[in-house]
């Protein structure tokens, strides 16, 4: 009947009690389920963001190298060539700067690409139909670009190109006729509202051969993939560079990702504590139960090896359709996570795919969870398998140690709880709105505070009279910048807007005294403008003087006052030290004071002259930490009134406009913002941006609302893992005293007192919890509320959250109560009490 | 021969006030066959006597001697393979395993150490204790006379050297308890079987061969 061996007999009794115990197997699966679910969808979102955030970052031109190239024209793509470590290099030259000025274009970067016959290989350019360009009258586009301008995708069609080209030294626009060989597969359709139009190499020498004949060379190192570091491919390219005769290098910098990775491990490791905790207790808890049953078989001759392999048995079958199951949903829970934060506000967001991601989620997933099994296991089936007869017979769980470490357990969940709900749930996104622009809605030109590969494209003063027009416009300013508009591009780069001052007479005294220690900022660049021209280059602003009072929300001023009466009159100036941007309440300056008078020689670029001017100081100011609305920013130093910076720059002061500031009176705030981008995108100027508070806003909304679910997630599942140890030691210590509640109950304690009895016990626990929950949480709270975690501290949250704390406390234990008394007088006293004896 | 000797046995609890000597050098043996009762009132020491001999704790002093092992010093395990091999136990309230039936209760033992069971000895001891019908059953489905059979069964199962019995009859009405005692007194001799019996009652006592009165820890009458 039976084979000879003893473990059948154990899997028979093990089978036999595994029965009995439905709550206890419900309650496992569940668990172990639970914390499969949660491993499956942390690793499966986070593989699929890790892959879409280094899919984004591929998403670059010329992805074949990772946008790795060296500047240089065809002889020193010849060299390149050469060269052993060199797979293969393609040349890119730029048939003009900028976006070609066709109307259907707004709203795009186009770059327009004279490449080399290998680029199209080497870059992934596919033809969906038609050929690559033969000659300079035939162009290359993309089916994305097809698509957004309306054209079917038929070769042979013709279109004008209204290119920017150099003539005579100057900008001037040049309708060109060709015709469309054929249509590509867009590989970099992901890069939002870009295009890449391509020609033949000799293009630009046929119709802008003032450009020059130099272009990036594309280059394919050896061993150089898009996941080498950026420090080694750099250092390559510069050695390549050096040996070749380029004009410098450029590269795509990869991503760090591992804080990323970091943090990603942490949550699991996080999900591992909590599986760990959650099965640990329900285990523990059956084995105490049961542990006079553990003495009895003991006693009849079972050992404890044999005990551990019952238990064994069932924590087994156990875990796997727990793992089954919890796989299986966390799959499913995958496919939809990933389908939601596919439709997310990140940049990245479209780059989310399932796919091997789930693979790889399950694999991981079924790994960690049986691990998390196993581990949590150990514990309670060492006691089943140790305690022997006697002392089964009179167990009781160990009673201070355990109750401390159930009270830290859940105050550090508490605490970590409170902070996480107050700091993201206070996150104040008006604040933040607030904090990053200084009127409802800017519109401004981006390359006058950022460096660029393009050359500076003045906005329109059309488009500025139209914005100023616009029926719910309320209040306007216009800034202006001071900018070299023949500016020469260093290194393929274009600065942004710079004025230049003679470094002479008062200037330089100023300039001497603020940079003694420091040196003068920009380098050995700055030294070498000033040996060669004699001038400095600094940001000066021009602004309204009816914007002084709301650029001076954003300013600490550290001498004078900023009178807007006084800026008005055209004689004062407001100078910002350099290193006086974010520097704050500490931050000392006397080089320059207030009421002195200053003068200074600015230079015009246009007329190759100086035009000096006297100004009293109105103001010595620094931009507030942290504060990045103002339009005086790093690196403006001088701030004028417009009639003086118009009255220096003249005519060129038109094309100086920076950024136009506008207030409006409605509530219908995406209307204005499209009204805004629309006129933008008719100036076809694709510098032109337009930000504002409510763009802002629905972007710090989206975020918060992203931190909240996970920091409360998050905080949710610290909070689990103390209550599940106070949970622990209120079971384990009343099921170690059944014998001692059935002999109350024997002499008279009703249900009712004994739940009260229980409760009580747990309440005392909580209590404890409260007291220490309530100061250090404070403090910690405090702490993490402050930027840029959160926006500061809100006390109504705090104590809101230490309700929550509280009432969940209080709800535990009266479960815990009621379900403990209803589990125990499921037996009668008599059976109870016939138990222990 | 002597099955069972126990040597100037001392076992405490307790520490310093509250120290209280259980057992206070008790010393007997019992022959191999022999039907033993130890009486004696409720704190007496006869359940820890009990433990001792059946390897459920550890004396403080003295030895104990088993068909010639000594088990004072064995380890935990080796007590737990001891027991199953050589010591068969019943209990007051039975201690069967609610969740095997009648038949795979009895053969646990047996199993439990990897042996072949032996059907014939099991039906001989089945029938002899009337639960023959029952094997299928489980504990929840037979009377309280009935699982104490199982439980007698259970203990002959092994072939044990000695039957340790701690109040038997201790949950049975008064009927039942006299035919309980007929069965373990037809065992002992049908089988040869070494009982010792614990017990308070003294009309149960008188049914054994040989009663050994405790009181107080100490041995006050029928050590051999």
């Amino acid at each position: 009947m039976y084979e000879n061996s003893n473990k059948e007999m154990v899997r028979e009794i093990a089978r036999g009690t595994m029965k009995v115990h439905r709550l206890r197997n419900i309650m496992a699966c569940l668990a172990i389920a639970l914390t499969a679910i949660l491993i499956t969808v942390v690793c499966g979102a986070g593989v699929s963001t890790v892959k879409a955030l280094m899919t984004e970052a591929q998403m670059n031109p010329a992805p074949g190298t990772n946008g790795a190239g060296i500047y240089g024209n065809r002889e020193v793509l010849e060299k390149i060539e050469k060269q052993p470590e060199v797979e293969w290099a393609d040349i890119a030259r730029l048939c003009m700067k900028g976006t070609p000025k066709n109307k259907e274009f707004a709203g795009n970067t186009v770059k327009f690409l004279a490449v080399s016959d290998g680029y199209y290989q080497h870059h992934y350019v596919e033809l969906i139909n038609g050929t690559y360009p033969k000659n300079e009258h035939e162009i290359l586009m993309s089916d994305t670009l097809a698509k957004k301008i309306g054209k079917d995708m038929t070769p042979g069609q013709k279109m004008t190109l209204n290119l920017i080209v150099q003539e005579g030294g100057e900008r001037v626009q040049k309708p060109v006729e060709v015709t469309i060989s054929g249509f590509y597969d867009n590989p970099l359709e992901a890069i939002e509202d870009y295009e890449e139009l391509y020609t033949v190499e000799e293009f630009p020498d046929i119709y802008n051969p003032e450009l020059g004949d130099e272009g990036t060379i594309y280059t394919k190192l050896e061993g150089v993939t898009a996941q080498t570091p950026s420090s080694e491919v750099s250092e390559k390219l510069d050695g390549l560079n050096e040996a070749v005769g380029g004009n410098g290098t450029c590269l795509v910098t990869t991503q760090d990702y591992t804080m990323l990775f970091l943090g990603g491990a942490a949550l699991i490791l996080l999900l591992i504590a909590y599986g760990y905790i959650l099965i640990y207790n329900i285990f523990y808890i059956s084995v105490v139960n049961d542990i006079r049953f553990m003495g009895s078989m003991k006693t009849i001759g079972m050992t404890g090896k044999q005990i551990h392999t019952m238990l064994g048995w069932q924590v087994r079958r156990l875990g796997v359709l727990g793992i089954c199951a919890g796989i299986l949903a966390g799959t499913g829970l995958n496919l939809l996570v990933i389908r939601l934060l596919k439709g997310a506000d990140y940049s990245f967001s479209r780059y989310y795919e399932a796919g091997l991601s789930l693979v790889y989620a399950v694999l991981v997933s079924a790994l960690f969870s049986m691990v998390t099994v196993w581990l949590s296991s150990r514990k309670a089936l060492a006691l089943g398998a140790r305690v022997t007869p006697v002392e089964a017979a009179r167990f009781r769980t160990t009673g201070k140690k355990k109750t401390v470490f159930a009270v830290l357990s859940f105050t550090l969940s508490g605490i970590l709880f409170c902070a996480l709900y107050t700091a993201l749930v206070g996150y104040d996104t008006e604040w933040m709105a607030e904090r990053m622009n200084e009127a409802d809605f800017t519109v401004y030109q981006y390359h006058a505070g950022q460096l660029m590969d393009d050359p500076y494209e003045p906005v329109d003063m059309e488009m500025v009279k139209k914005i100023e027009n616009l029926d719910f416009v309320e209040e306007s300013y216009t800034f202006y910048r001071a900018v070299d508009l023949e500016q020469k591009p260093l290194y393929g780069f274009y600065e942004e807007s710079m004025g230049a001052i003679k470094y002479d007479g008062d200037f330089k005294k100023v300039a001497e005294r603020e940079f003694h220690s420091t040196g003068l900022p920009g380098g050995e660049e700055q030294k070498e403008e000033i040996k060669e021209t004699g001038n400095y280059q600094t940001g000066i602003l021009g602004m309204e003087a009816s914007a002084l009072e709301m650029e001076g929300k954003h300013l600490q001023v550290y001498d004078g006052e900023l009178d807007t009466e006084k800026f008005a009159e055209g004689n004062y100036l407001i100078y910002q030290p350099y290193y006086a941007n974010f520097a704050g309440d500490d931050f000392a300056f006397d080089a320059l004071k207030a009421g002195e008078e200053i003068t200074l020689s600015f230079y015009d670029y246009e007329k190759n002259t100086y035009i000096d001017k006297t100004f009293t100081v109105l103001a010595i100011v620094g931009t507030k930490p942290d504060d990045y609305a103002g339009e005086i920013r790093a690196g403006v130093q001088i701030i004028l009134p417009d009639t003086s910076f118009l009255d220096i720059y003249g005519e060129q002061a038109e094309k100086m406009v920076s950024s136009v500031l506008i207030n409006t009176s409605g509530k219908e705030e995406s209307k204005y913002q499209e009204a805004l981008e629309d006129i933008t995108a008719q100036s076809l100027n694709s510098q032109i941006r337009v930000s504002s508070k409510y763009e802002t806003r629905l972007s710090e909304e989206v975020q918060k609302n992203q931190k909240v679910c996970i920091g409360i997630f998050v905080g949710i599942v610290i909070g689990f893992i103390g209550m599940a140890n106070i949970v622990n030691t209120l079971v384990t210590n009343v099921l170690s005293r059944k014998l001692e509640f059935a002999a109350l109950q024997s002499i008279g304690m009703t249900k009712y007192q004994m739940i009260t009895n229980i409760f009580l016990e747990g309440i005392k626990m909580i209590l404890i919890s409260m007291i220490l929950i309530v100061p250090a949480g404070l403090i910690v709270t405090k702490a993490v509320s402050q930027y840029p975690l959160s926006t500061g501290f809100v006390p109504e949250l705090y104590t809101a959250a230490l309700c929550m704390v509280a009432a969940a406390g209080v709800i535990l234990s009266i479960a815990v109560a009621c379900i403990l008394t209803r589990v125990l007088n499921k037996k009668t006293v008599v059976e109870r009490l016939r138990e222990a004896e | 021969m002597k099955i069972l000797e126990a040597k100037d046995l001392v076992k405490f609890y307790g520490k310093g006030e509250s120290l209280v000597k259980a057992v206070d050098h008790i010393s007997f043996s019992v022959e191999a066959g022999e039907f033993v009762a130890i009486v004696g009132t409720s704190g007496s020491g006869k359940t820890t006597i009990l433990n001792l001999i059946g390897g459920l704790d550890i004396p403080d002093k003295g030895k104990i001697i088993i068909d010639g092992q000594d088990i004072s010093g064995m380890k935990p395990d080796e007590l737990t393979i001891f027991r199953r091999r050589k010591i068969g136990f019943i209990f007051q309230n039975y201690n069967l395993v609610t969740v095997l039936n009648t038949y795979k209760n009895i053969v646990m033992p047996v199993k439990l150490d990897g042996n072949k069971v032996d059907e014939k000895y099991i039906r001989r001891i089945t029938s002899m204790l009337g639960i023959e019908k029952k094997l299928k059953s489980y504990p929840n489905q037979l009377s309280g006379g009935q699982q104490q059979r199982v439980a007698i069964a259970r203990a002959l199962s092994a072939k044990p050297a000695i039957i340790l019995a701690d109040e038997p009859t201790g949950n049975l009405d008064s009927k039942t308890s006299q035919e309980v005692m007929g069965l373990l007194k037809m065992t002992s001799r049908e089988f040869h079987q070494t009982i010792i019996m614990i017990t308070h009652n003294e009309e149960i006592a008188q049914l054994a061969d040989r009663i050994i009165h405790i009181e107080d820890g100490r041995i006050v009458g029928g050590e051999q």
